[in-house]
């Protein structure tokens, strides 16, 4: 059923992260489909292009070439027809400062980006199927923070 | 005096989600002009039936306010249980201490081994996760409500203690309680600071 | 003074006048009571006269009845009222006689009256005898009659005459009587009149004096006070009576209370300090041989207090107006003037010090003065301004146009913008220039400029310190920081570059690995698995060694932010974050309630972790690990460490397990980095974590120890000032 589809997009200059993302999305089974690109303006585009789908989460590395993550964060929070959009921070970085600040910027996931496949997978799953449930059972969406 | 159309201010409101639905879906039915009554458990009457045009149109209708019709059985029943479970952590004074697969066994008077078989299959997750998730969220909202501390959230919520929360919220969110709070606290003084 | 001697003569005469008066009054009335009282005795007299005169008749008549009687009756009773008759006649006689010799009777009369009585006696005798012979009686009887009759005329006469006396004394007596009042009024009068003159002028007199001694009265208390404030005192010494006086502030001057006891000259010479006793006594003698006024000694006295007081004194012989000789002398108090003296030669010296003092603190600081007195228009400059722009003190000038000539020719042009002038002097609204020196050298100058006000003089002090060296080395000083600046900056970068980018590749490595082994459709072999799980293994340790050194760099380096915590809440934290381990080893943390102090939060947090997370890696095998958190009591030893901190504002805790533990030996060295006691097979670990709570202990200025023994567990203990960062404000 194409409405249970489930969209994400992926922003993420580093090829063999995107890799992983992708392949750890698929094994889930989670009738997911990944959009990558490769920078933050590329996102922002693709965001802003009709016909797109509507994406249930963003995931955003903070460090990428011409548009950090947080900039794009603060980008789509800004912008009435995106600032719905679920946000997850996709980050090698995990000082609790980073952390914080991408909360509290408006991000609504941060995931660390872990050292085994396994764990990547694992957190998936958590991400997405929470991201689910806020979407779809109602949940207050200002509060949703999750960390992985 | 104060020009007041220059300024702006934020305002800070609770809302009960249920009567909000209700209210959005009975002024829909009366502007169809179709006669209802609710049957609780996210069920409605209607005292007629309903062409397949009129019926498009009200599922169209309820879509901007995230309101979906359920069309199938499973989906309905999943809907109930949610709505049991959001019924009983949110209506409640206290959590009722009973098990939660007892008192959702009762009040859907199915056996609670085929509602989580349904649940799982349906919803990617367990009647437990989901659970533990509306907990969370209750303790989430007591927490920015400012009213309550984790001691007494920990009791409302039927935890054993304030570890048993704190872990579970910490499970569930990646955070611990107070690192949460910290962050809504400076997320409201970021809004703030951005308003004027 | 003159009229007060005129008006005392005057008063003499009154009062001599008005004596007399009263004296004359006083005898003229003694007089006329005397008068009075004689005339009374005069008129009584002749009263008695005349009463004495009537009894004689009245007797010759009586003694004629009885004669009479005894004729006719011839009863000799009769005859003894005869007889007693003779008597009573006799005794009257008598009586007029006294009175007559008195003078109050005519003694003719009185003659004539005795013997008219006499010849009457003789007569009655004679009829007697005629009776008794019984021969006739009639001439005789006539012949008495006769007689009788004529007694009776005298008599009559006699008391005429007594009569008109009587009437002549009272008429005297009363004159006198009429007269005396009026004279003795009249002079009681005029005597009050007098008397009352007397009264009159001498209240005047009395008004005058009293003015004159009021006046007197104030211009001693002037004169009282006049010695006071100058700090003199008079005193005289009367050599006739051998009296010493002193004025008020004489006393005070030789410490005495003011009307005390009458001073004696040898107590007052006693007071005399000894070196000048002598002295004064041969100049006192002197004095009064030759009376001559003496210039003025100066002494010093001891006072009452032990006290030594210098007084000028002036000495004078004069004579009084009975030629008494009488030593004045007037003392003033110099104590003060000596003392002010000996203070001001003193601070001259202390000056002359300071100035000594001053060039050498000027030289030893570097730094140059001048001042320049605006009312005078002079300047000043110190030594060391001739030093700093290499001038020979001695030989040359410095003027300030020398001096302004010396500064640099590059900074005259932005000097030149906040020139001011202070009177004729240049000042600069400027802190630093630099100046060539007469040698062509140039210095780095600090400038400075004052202008105040001294005792009404309006001076300008300019101040210049040598910076020269300073300078150089702040330069120097400057270029080392910013080397360090770029090195920390550095630093930063590489630890960026650590956490993230060496991580990359590390993890991606570590990826792929458990990508690979987790592929079904891959089969390795064992040993393929072996080495792909010890390429892991390395992986992993590379990761914690990065891990690790990034949190160590990070307590060195990071910014060292204090705040009050209470550490009980970092130890849950702690515990929060290690929630899997203490669970997978199934640990029971104990821990008390801990204080509050002024920490960096997240570096005790740190080592809260690192050594709880230590005590459950040491864990022994199949015993329940147990960790005890707990205040300790301060020792001798932790106060001698802190010897500046009081005991109150010190915490110490310990961190206590019963895992394997360590040998004491190595106490010391198991907070050294990279030291590790275990083989890496045995226990994981990158020999960094209590090298990182070493480094969090110093940060804080406190003292960690390690105390164990083999197979007992191992016990941390730490000492923090509560105060942590401001500890070293004393």
């Amino acid at each position: 059923m194409a409405q249970d589809q489930i969209h994400v997009l992926l922003a993420d200059d580093d090829e063999d992260d995107r890799l992983f993302f992708s392949d750890a999305i698929h094994q889930l089974n989670l009738n997911t489909v990944v959009h990558a690109v490769e920078d933050g303006e590329e996102l922002m585009n693709w965001l802003r292009k009709e016909g797109n789908p509507r994406p249930h989460v963003v995931f955003l590395d903070l460090n990428m070439p011409k548009k950090g993550g947080i900039e794009c964060l603060e980008e789509i929070k800004k912008c009435p027809h995106l600032k719905e959009l679920s946000v997850a921070i996709y980050s090698t970085s995990s000082s609790q400062k980073d952390i914080e600040d991408s909360f509290v910027l408006g991000a609504n996931i941060y995931i660390k980006k872990p050292n085994d496949f396994n764990v990547l997978k694992k957190a998936m799953g958590k991400v997405i199927s929470m991201n689910w449930q806020f979407c779809t059972s109602g949940l207050n969406k200002e509060s949703f923070i999750l960390n992985v | 005096m104060l020009d007041y159309s220059s300024l702006s201010m934020v305002i800070n409101f609770k809302y009960d989600i249920h009567k909000a639905c209700i209210k959005i879906i009975s002024d829909h039915l009366e502007e169809m002009e179709l006669s209802h009554s609710f049957n609780g458990l996210g069920e409605i009457k209607i005292n007629k039936s309903i062409s397949e045009e009129e019926f498009e149109s009200l599922r169209n209708k309820l879509i901007p306010y995230g309101i979906s019709i359920i069309n199938s059985q499973k989906e309905s029943l999943v809907q109930k249980i949610k709505d049991v479970i959001v019924e009983m952590i949110y209506l409640e004074e206290k959590l009722p201490i009973s098990k939660t697969s007892t008192y959702l066994a009762e009040k859907l008077n199915l056996s609670y081994g085929y509602l989580s078989n349904l649940f799982s299959e349906e919803t990617f997750s367990t009647i437990e996760n989901f659970i533990i998730l509306q907990k969370i969220e209750r303790a989430k909202e007591l927490l920015i409500s400012g009213d309550y501390n984790l001691t007494e959230i920990a009791y409302k919520l039927n935890y054993s203690s304030v570890a048993h929360l704190s872990n579970q919220f910490k499970k569930t969110t990646g955070l611990t309680p107070s690192s949460f709070q910290r962050i809504i606290s400076r997320r409201k003084a970021n809004k703030q600071l951005e308003q004027p | 003074m003159s009229i007060l001697e005129l008006s005392e003569n005057y008063l003499r005469g009154a009062f001599v006048i008005s004596v007399t008066l009263l004296i004359f009054i006083a005898g003229v009335s003694y007089k006329q009571f005397h008068s009075y009282h004689k005339s009374q005795q005069l008129v009584m007299q002749s009263h008695y006269s005349q009463k004495s005169l009537q009894t004689l008749i009245s007797h010759i008549t009586g003694m004629e009845t009885y004669q009479r009687s005894f004729i006719i009756s011839g009863d000799s009773a009769f005859l003894e009222g005869y007889a007693g008759q003779n008597d009573k006649i006799s005794e009257s006689m008598e009586k007029l006689k006294s009175m007559g010799t008195d003078g109050n009777i005519n003694l003719a009369h009185l003659d004539s009256m005795e013997r008219l009585v006499r010849e009457r006696k003789a007569l009655f005798d004679d009829t007697m005898t005629l009776f008794a012979e019984g021969a006739s009686l009639g001439d005789n009887l006539r012949k008495g009659n006769g007689q009788t009759r004529k007694i009776r005329g005298l008599i009559e006469h006699l008391v005429a005459d007594q009569g008109e006396l009587l009437a002549e004394r009272e008429n005297a007596s009363e004159k006198s009587y009429r007269i005396s009042p009026i004279l003795m009024f009249s002079t009681i009068l005029l005597a009050l009149f007098i008397i009352s003159l007397v009264f009159i002028a001498l209240t005047q007199i009395l008004r005058k004096y009293n003015k004159a001694n009021r006046k007197l009265n104030i211009n001693n208390e002037i004169f009282k006070q006049a010695e006071e404030i100058s700090g003199t005192g008079h005193w005289y010494y009367n050599f006739h009576s051998q009296t010493l006086v002193f004025s008020d502030n004489q006393y005070r001057l030789l410490g005495l209370t003011p009307n005390g006891s009458p001073p004696k000259l040898h107590q007052f010479l006693q007071k005399v300090h000894r070196d000048d006793r002598t002295e004064l006594i041969r100049k006192l003698k002197y004095l009064y041989h030759n009376e001559a006024c003496e210039e003025g000694m100066d002494l010093k006295i001891l006072t009452e207090e032990d006290m030594v007081r210098c007084i000028r004194m002036a000495c004078k012989m004069i004579s009084d107006d009975q030629g008494n000789k009488i030593l004045i002398g007037v003392n003033k108090d110099l104590t003060s003037e000596v003392n002010a003296k000996e203070k001001l030669s003193q601070l001259n010296r202390k000056l002359e010090i300071q100035i000594k003092m001053l060039s050498n603190a000027e030289m030893m600081a570097a730094v140059g003065s001048y001042s320049y007195d605006q009312d005078k228009g002079t300047y000043e400059f110190s030594s060391n301004l001739f030093r700093i722009l290499e001038l020979d003190p001695e030989n040359e000038e410095l003027t300030e146009e020398k001096f302004l000539n010396a500064i640099h020719p590059e900074d005259r042009v932005r000097l030149e913008k906040v020139r001011k002038k202070v009177g004729v002097a240049t000042v600069f609204e400027s802190n630093e220039f630099r100046i060539l020196t007469s040698k062509e050298k140039v210095r780095f100058l600090k400038y400075t400029y004052k202008l105040f006000k001294e005792s009404g003089k309006k001076m300008l002090v300019v101040t210049l310190k040598d910076m020269t060296e300073e300078t150089i080395t702040k330069k120097s000083l400057e270029e080392k920081n910013k080397e360090l600046y770029h090195s920390n900056a550095e630093l930063a970068e590489f630890n960026y570059f650590a956490s993230h980018d060496l991580q990359e590749p590390l993890r991606k490595i570590q990826t792929f690995i458990s990508r690979i082994t987790t592929m079904e459709d891959i089969h390795l072999g064992s040993k393929g698995e072996d080495y792909f799980k010890r390429i892991q293994r390395a992986a992993n340790r590379m990761q914690n060694l990065i891990i690790d050194l990034l949190a160590f760099s990070r307590t060195t380096n990071s910014e060292k932010i204090f705040e009050i915590t209470d550490l009980q809440s970092l130890v849950i934290q702690a515990l929060n974050e290690l929630n899997q381990e203490i669970e997978e080893k199934n640990a029971i943390v104990h821990y008390d309630v801990l204080p509050t102090a002024n920490v960096i939060p997240f570096q005790i947090k740190q080592l809260f972790v690192n050594l709880i997370s230590n005590a459950l890696k040491y864990s022994k095998n199949k015993v329940q690990p147990e960790i005890w958190i707990k205040n300790e009591p301060l020792t001798q030893q932790d106060l001698v460490d802190f010897n500046s901190i009081s005991v109150d504002k010190l915490i110490k805790l310990s961190i206590k397990d019963n895992g394997i533990g360590f040998d004491q030996e190595y106490a010391e060295s198991v907070f050294v980095l990279f030291k590790r006691l275990h083989n890496r097979s045995q226990f994981s670990g990158t020999g960094i974590g209590l090298s990182i709570c070493k480094k969090v202990i110093e940060n804080h200025r406190g003292t960690i120890r390690a105390h164990s023994e083999e197979g007992q567990g191992a016990t941390f203990t730490f000492v923090l000032p509560i105060l942590g960062g401001q500890t070293l404000v004393p």
